[in-house]
Parts: structure tokens; C-alpha cells; sequence
């Protein structure tokens, strides 16, 4: 098994289409996985006017015509800004050629690029983005100045495991530990592309005393023996709280997300030839 | 003793022994059920029981030709007779006969007559076969490395390289490689395949490279050989000197069709699992205990794995019925079917919740086919050969109209009927135009007005509005391809490719569906619209179109039919055959 999803690797902060994009690359080459946020307002609409963000957004412009004149639409504008620069950091492509798509769920995916996975979270004026080469990535982010403790949304968020640690904890540590926890949950559950269909209840996690690497857990605790995800939040910034979900599908490591040779020359070359020879147009016209 | 069922003559009545003689899988005094299954997997070894029963019912037979001793006629019915196995244990089929199958595959198509027979035999006496490939720039460690060949005085060949990876390199009596040619008169980038003994290989210049463990399959015995100027006899060389490249892609479009047509298996107990533990461990518990949720869960889970089989089962068919064509289709069911049978577990996962985590009792398996699933797909490496199959041809889909008349024939969306031999020639044209994205116009063209009162009417109005979505998205794709009209190897470097060439596989599963939906017996499930617009609206949503709302009574009813087959032990394919739970 590689070691690259092992490592809590710190958010490489982007400004814009200018990066730097160089700290996500080699954390990308290096371990398979990055983390990168961005603040919403480093996105704006690109000074080549309507028909450069029409370019940029691909198959999403439609969508944010819709949101047009609603607060939200800068967000998405922004965020899918974000996430095509941080997929064509990747792959090495131009943001325009890529395409985001959508699963069923809602789950975003690059269309025909399934050498990484990405994942997306934001909060305030903050957005995450989650990229992997291993297999699978979550990612959510929440402000520390969150209060969920004492909102009594705990039964519901956790197992039974988790409110007995919650009970021994400090009062002046319980909100964090369930941000922490929360993070954590979305995290997992939106990497296998599920979100709140998952009940947060069914599924728990063992947290180290600060930030880190997290274990998954049973409802009353049993560790689940699942050593190709790891786990793990971390703070950065002014008071964000990052967690992340990595599964690392372990046939070894493909360092190499490059969409310039991800398809074999050889095998090309060969179906070209033949489409060619088949498709010379009749009487040359 | 043998139990050899090679003497059954069908399929179904085959693939009927076969599931008889595993028995109830969730039976945990079974040695052959889940519980001895996942036990061997948790010692990550091979599961002793299944895997003799699988050489008492010879099945090895089963990739065999018929005109060499063999049960193989036909690759639709191949791929269902290796469900039982998937539908079990993934380590089992994989370790037994996959592996086997995509060696001998390529000697049944390009071998000599004498490269056959040897094959034939050694698989019929119980052997094994195994496959070592080339090296790809996106390998993952099965194809991070590669064998080497250069012809010495004399005619012998000398083998150099090495391969971490390769599945039963300890006990295959065969092994077909791709090794790179490296003489001095040999061009660069060419290729070799051939047929090599490991187990006759000197020992001085074959060296045995330590057990490769993986995450997923854990039972496989994977490991490496090592060449130094190892001899090997000229007969090894299968086809051309130097063709390697073009000759494999021969087979591998029969494997890439054979493929998903067999894990439709893992994805039948995937949902089956999902839904013993959402009733409550008993299929003949009340449905009515099902959330919405649930419901609409298991009724996509069924239209998926449907969806999935129609564009198995034309890639498969076609292999036989338009050979010169069929390359594109094999590789679009390959790149699409396991990731839509990955979206379907996870989908079903969020149903389970704690149960989707155990190790142990009767929902342990569904975990286990998770991780198999990401080894038996090979993940991204897999998807790009199938990407570069599909690009070259995007250019083509502009330089025809796909009217009603080019659509394809019928025979790809029936389950029965008896169809050509494979006809290895014929399958080296790889031109692509298998005429499935014809269904769309044909369907729209054949469109029937529902007589008044028909309960059918008002899916049938939903559906002609999927069609016009359909075809707008085949507009869509058609304008995204000029681009791609370039000089050769173009394609390698345009990365405007790649998200088309999932659009396009989207769509020929969206045909396949039309088209055994229109092919089905009148009156059968099938010939039903329920389904259709279910399985048609999941696809229009991943191509990003918000279709017209199926119906929740549709749902509900797709959602009972996946209770029933529960209840009767029925597979939740297009064959629907009982199984034996």
C-alpha cells in the first residue's frame, strides 16, 4: 500500500487563475492527494467578459444563468472557477477543455478524467477543494466559530459510541469535537457521493486529542478494519476546520495524471489508421 | 469424481447447474456460501472448497471452443455463465477463470493450430492460463512494467524485463505475454506476443519475484517474474513478429465486451444484500416497511444493473453478429459499466449504513464486492484503453447521418437465438460503426400512439421526450468533434476527447436499453415501458439533463419487481434465471 494518503498534508492556498499552483502540483505528484482553498472573492468574472466565463464554465454556464442576479451565483461562478484550475493542475489541460460533471447524487466528477477524484466544500467566504490520484476524496470544511453543541443535533450526528466520548470530554471542548466529527462525516459520506443519505448515527470516528488522522468506527465503538481510507481534519487559516476522506484503492500509484498520456499512443495509432483508411471521403469530395 | 456440466447443451440449463452445485450462498454451513468466501478472503488466500468445485464442474470448459473440446460458443452466454462465480466470490472467478480466459483469448483468435490445441488441453485438464501485459504510461503496478524479446541465432528467442504483477505467474502452465521487441533490426515501440511455460523457463534465467498483495481480491496469488536472457523456442511467438500491439487489440475487444457481462454478478448480490437487510433479514418480509428512499434506491439499483446488461449484452452479441464493427461498443460497456456498478454499491451503501461496514455475518459480502470491484475493474488504466478506442472514432460520427435504417439489428438485444462463430479476421477491422446510436431516430420514427385508455400512454409520452433529449445530446457530442479531426495520433494530446468519449458511451448504453426494450418478447417485463424511462432518465441525468420526473407509482412498481426476483431468488439481469438464493 502507498503511504499518501497517510500524510495530513496542509490546504495550499490559491488567489486566482495564477495560483500558485506549483505547492498543489507536487503535493499531487508526491503523495496523490492535495488539498487547495481559495477565497471566493480571488474569483471573479474573467476579464475576457461574458464569452470567457461562457468558455471557462463549459456545460455549468447554463446553470449559472439560472442563479443570475442571486447571491449565490458569484459562489458558484467561484467555486467552479476554482475546481476546473485546480482539475487542470491535474491533468495538465487548459481549465476550458475539462468539463465538471454530476452524479446522480450530485457527486462532481471530471467527465472522462477518471484518473483523479475531487471534492468541494465551502463556507463564509472560503472554498476547499479536495484532489486525488489514489481513488476516492471528500472533503468538508466548517468554522471553528460554528456552534453545533447544545443545538441538539448530537443524537442525530452521532452513535451511541460518540455521545459517551462527547459526555467525558471537557465543556470547553465538546463544540470542536463535534465540528470535528462533523467534518469528518461529511467528509466520508460525500466521497462515496452520498452526503446526509447516510445517516451520520450509523458510523463514527475514534479523533486524536488535536487535529489529525482519525479512525473509523461502529456504532458502539468496534474499530471497522477498513485500512485503504484514511481519515483526518486539520485548522489552517483564521479558525477553518478542514476534514478530508481519502481511499486509496491501492494498485499502487499512478503519478503520472497527465491527459496528454493518458491514452496509448500505440493503441491510437493503430484504431486511427483504420478510421482513417475507412473514412477517405468517396470520390474525394 | 466429476460433476462436469460441459455436457448440458444450454446455456441457462448450465448456468442452472452451476448455481446448484455452489447452493445457497447465504446458507453459512455452505462450504461455497459467502461465509467460507470471506473467511479465505480474510486469510487472503484462495477459497478451497469453491475453487474445486469450480474443476469438478469443469469449468474451465466454459472459454474452451466448442470446435476444441470446449462448451464456448458464444461470449453473451460466457459472461453469464461466469456471473454464478462473480455473484459469489470475485477472488474465485477472477483466480479460476478470468485470468485464463484473457491469456487464451488471444491464443483462440491468433494462435496456430498446434499454439490451440496445447491451450485447449491444459485448460481442459484443469490448468491454467495467465496474461502479462505491456507497460502504459498510466499504469497502474499490473502494467507499471513490462517483458522484453529479441530473436537470437538460430531462431530462439531471449527474454529480458520484468513484471511484479502477475496473476497465477506460479501456476499457470501458460502464460501469454506482450514483450517489447528489442533487436537491433526491430522498430521502436513494437511489440510481441507470446505463448511461454513458466513452469519450463530455467531457473538460472527466470527468476521467482516475491507475492504481490492487493486491497481488494486479497485471496489472488499475484506475483513477478524476473528475465535475463531467458530462451524461449521460437513456436512461443503467436501472429506477426512486431505486431503485438494491433493483434492484442483483436482480443482485447472480446475480453472488454466479456467483462462487464460477467461482474453484472457482484452487482446482482450487491443489490440482493441491500435489500435482505433493508426488509429485515427475510425477503419475505413486508415491503411496505421500505422508506421512499429505499425504494427509489432499489428501483435504480434494478434499472442500472439493467441498463448495464443491455449494453453488455449488444457488446457482446456484437461480437459475433458485426464483427468489423464492434471495437467501439466493447470499450464503452467496459469504461461504463463498472463505474455505474461502483455508483449503484455506494448508492446502496448509504441504505445500509452500519451493515455496510461489517466484516462478518450475511451483509460481510457487499463490502467485499466493494473493494473487489476497484481490483476486478482495474480502474483507471483500464478506462483509458477504452477511451483510446473510442476517440479515434468520434470523428466518424460526423461523417454519417445515423438514420432508423442504419440502426442495429435486433439480434444484439435478444437473449436468445443462436449467433455466428467468432470470426478473428473479421474482428481486426475495428471500424466502430455498430449502428446502436441508429435507436435513437428509429425509435422516434416508430413512434406509436397509445390506444385511449392504454396505462402505458403516459410513459410513452415521457419517453418520446427522452428521445428528443437523446438526440439532442447526440447533436451535442457530434459538434464537440471537429476539434478532434486532426492529423494522426491528434487525439493523444487533444484533451477535448476525453469528456466525449463518456458522453458518447452514456449514449450507446441509453441505445442498448431502447433497443432490448423495442427486441423484447410482447408482454414480458421488458417489453414494458417502466423500466425504459427509469433507466433512461438515470443516464440523461448523468449526461446533465433534467428529463421529465418518472413517475413514483414507476418507481414503486420497479422497486416490487426487485422484491419479487428477492423472493423467487431470481437474477436481477435481463435473463432473469432462478438462482439458488
Amino acid at each position: 500500500m502507498s503511504g499518501g494518503a497517510d500524510l495530513v498534508l496542509p490546504p495550499r492556498l490559491v488567489t486566482g487563475a495564477d495560483g500558485p499552483w506549483e505547492p498543489v502540483r507536487a503535493d499531487l505528484d508526491r503523495h496523490g492527494v492535495a488539498l487547495v482553498y481559495s477565497r471566493l472573492a480571488d474569483w471573479p468574472a474573467p476579464p475576457g467578459g461574458e464569452d470567457e466565463l461562457r468558455r471557462l464554465l463549459g456545460r455549468d454556464w447554463a446553470r449559472y444563468r439560472e442563479l443570475a442576479g442571486r447571491p449565490n451565483a458569484d459562489r458558484f461562478r467561484a467555486t467552479r472557477l476554482l475546481l476546473k484550475h485546480v482539475a487542470a493542475t491535474a491533468v495538465g489541460a487548459h481549465p476550458h477543455e475539462l468539463e465538471l460533471a454530476y452524479g446522480l447524487t450530485g457527486r462532481l466528477y471530471v467527465r472522462g478524467c477518471d484518473q483523479i477524484d475531487l471534492n468541494l466544500s465551502h463556507t463564509k467566504d472560503v472554498a476547499l477543494v479536495g484532489i486525488t490520484s489514489l481513488g476516492l476524496i471528500g472533503v468538508d470544511l466548517e468554522h471553528e466559530g460554528r456552534r453545533v453543541h447544545g443545538s441538539g443535533i448530537e443524537p442525530v450526528m452521532c452513535t451511541p459510541d460518540e455521545l459517551r466520548r462527547l459526555a467525558a470530554a471537557p465543556e470547553s471542548e465538546r463544540n470542536l469535537q463535534l465540528l470535528r466529527r462533523w467534518t469528518l462525516k461529511e467528509a466520508y459520506t460525500k466521497a462515496l457521493g452520498q452526503g446526509l443519505a447516510f445517516r451520520f448515527s450509523h458510523f463514527g470516528f475514534d479523533l486524536p486529542d488535536s487535529c489529525g488522522r482519525a479512525r473509523l468506527l461502529r456504532p458502539e465503538g468496534d474499530p471497522v478494519d477498513e485500512h485503504w481510507w484514511t481519515f483526518h481534519t486539520q485548522r489552517f487559516a483564521d479558525g477553518f476546520l478542514a476534514g478530508a476522506a481519502v481511499r486509496d484503492d491501492g494498485r499502487g500509484r499512478n503519478l503520472d495524471t497527465g491527459l496528454a498520456t493518458a491514452l496509448d499512443r500505440r493503441t491510437v495509432q493503430v484504431l486511427w489508421e483504420r478510421q482513417s483508411a475507412a473514412h477517405q471521403p468517396p470520390g474525394g469530395d | 469424481m466429476t460433476d462436469r456440466i460441459m455436457d448440458t447443451t444450454t446455456a441457462a440449463a448450465r448456468h442452472a447447474a452451476v448455481e446448484t452445485a455452489y447452493g445457497d450462498p447465504w446458507d453459512r454451513a455452505n462450504p461455497t456460501g459467502f461465509a467460507a468466501l470471506l473467511d479465505a478472503d480474510e486469510r487472503a488466500e484462495l477459497p478451497r472448497a469453491a475453487v474445486e468445485l469450480y474443476h469438478r464442474l469443469g469449468m474451465n470448459a466454459e472459454y474452451v471452443p466448442a470446435t476444441l473440446g470446449g462448451s464456448l460458443e458464444q461470449i453473451d452466454t460466457l459472461g453469464l455463465m461466469l456471473r454464478p462465480l462473480f455473484r459469489r466470490d470475485a477472488t474465485l472467478a477472477v483466480g479460476e477463470a478470468l485470468t485464463s480466459l484473457m491469456g487464451a483469448m488471444v491464443v483462440w483468435l491468433l494462435g496456430d493450430a498446434g499454439q490451440q490445441r496445447r491451450t485447449a488441453r491444459m485448460l481442459l485438464d484443469g490448468g491454467q492460463a495467465t496474461v502479462a501485459y505491456q507497460e502504459f504510461k498510466h499504469g497502474n503496478d499490473f502494467v507499471a512494467d513490462e517483458f522484453r524479446v529479441r530473436r537470437a541465432a538460430g531462431g530462439t528467442l531471449l527474454l529480458g524485463g520484468r513484471k511484479a504483477a502477475v496473476n497465477n505467474a506460479d501456476r499457470a502452465g501458460l502464460m501469454l505475454s506482450y514483450a517489447r521487441t528489442v533487436g537491433p533490426q526491430d522498430p521502436e515501440d513494437g511489440y510481441s506476443l507470446l505463448l511461454l511455460e513458466p513452469g519450463a523457463m530455467p531457473a538460472a534465467s527466470c527468476e521467482r519475484l516475491p507475492r504481490y498483495r492487493t486491497e481488494g481480491t486479497q485471496g489472488l496469488q499475484i506475483s513477478g517474474l524476473r528475465f535475463q536472457d531467458c530462451p524461449a523456442p521460437a513456436g512461443a511467438l503467436v501472429g506477426e513478429w512486431g505486431d503485438g500491439i494491433t493483434l492484442g487489440l483483436r482480443a482485447l475487444q472480446v475480453n472488454s465486451a466479456a467483462v462487464p457481462s460477467m461482474i453484472l454478478g457482484m452487482a446482482d448480490t450487491g443489490l440482493r444484500t441491500a435489500i435482505r437487510f433493508a426488509v429485515g433479514g427475510s425477503v419475505h418480509n413486508s415491503p411496505a416497511k421500505l422508506s421512499g428512499s429505499a425504494r427509489g434506491a432499489i428501483a435504480g439499483a434494478l434499472v442500472d444493473l439493467l441498463a448495464c446488461d443491455s449494453i453488455a449484452l449488444a457488446a457482446t452479441r456484437a461480437l459475433h453478429v458485426l464483427p468489423e464493427e464492434c471495437n467501439v461498443l466493447a470499450a464503452a460497456a467496459k469504461y461504463l459499466v463498472p463505474k455505474i456498478v461502483g455508483e449503484t454499491f455506494y448508492r446502496l451503501s448509504a441504505l445500509m449504513g452500519d451493515a455496510f461496514h461489517t466484516r462478518s455475518g450475511e451483509h460481510a459480502i457487499f463490502q467485499k464486492h466493494v473493494r473487489d470491484l476497484t481490483m476486478v475493474s482495474f480502474g483507471h488504466v483500464s478506462s483509458a484503453v477504452c477511451q483510446a478506442t473510442i476517440a479515434p472514432f468520434l470523428p466518424s460520427l460526423l461523417a454519417h447521418d445515423w438514420p432508423a435504417e442504419l440502426a442495429a439489428p435486433a439480434e444484439l438485444f435478444r437473449t436468445d437465438g443462436t449467433l455466428p462463430p467468432l470470426a478473428s479476421e473479421r474482428l481486426a477491422a475495428f471500424g466502430g460503426r455498430d449502428g446502436l446510436i441508429g435507436w435513437i431516430a428509429r425509435c422516434r420514427q416508430e413512434r406509436r400512439a397509445a390506444p385511449p385508455g392504454d396505462p402505458d400512454a403516459p410513459l410513452l409520452r415521457l419517453l418520446s421526450d427522452q428521445l428528443a433529449l437523446l438526440e439532442a445530446e447526440l447533436s451535442a457530442i457530434r459538434e464537440g468533434c471537429p476539434a478532434l479531426d486532426g492529423p494522426d495520433g491528434r487525439f493523444v494530446t487533444d484533451t477535448s476527447a476525453f469528456p466525449l468519449t463518456d458522453r458518447y458511451a452514456l449514449l450507446l448504453v441509453a441505445c442498448a436499453c431502447l433497443g432490448v426494450w423495442r427486441c423484447a418478447d410482447p408482454g414480458s417485463f421488458l417489453a414494458g415501458p417502466g423500466w425504459l424511462v427509469a433507466a433512461l432518465d438515470r443516464l440523461l441525468r448523468r449526461l446533465g439533463h433534467a428529463g421529465p420526473r418518472v413517475p413514483d407509482a414507476v418507481t414503486a412498481e420497479l422497486a416490487a419487481e426487485a422484491l419479487r426476483r428477492a423472493r423467487g431468488a431470481v437474477g436481477y439481469d435481463l435473463y432473469a434465471l432462478e438462482l439458488a438464493g
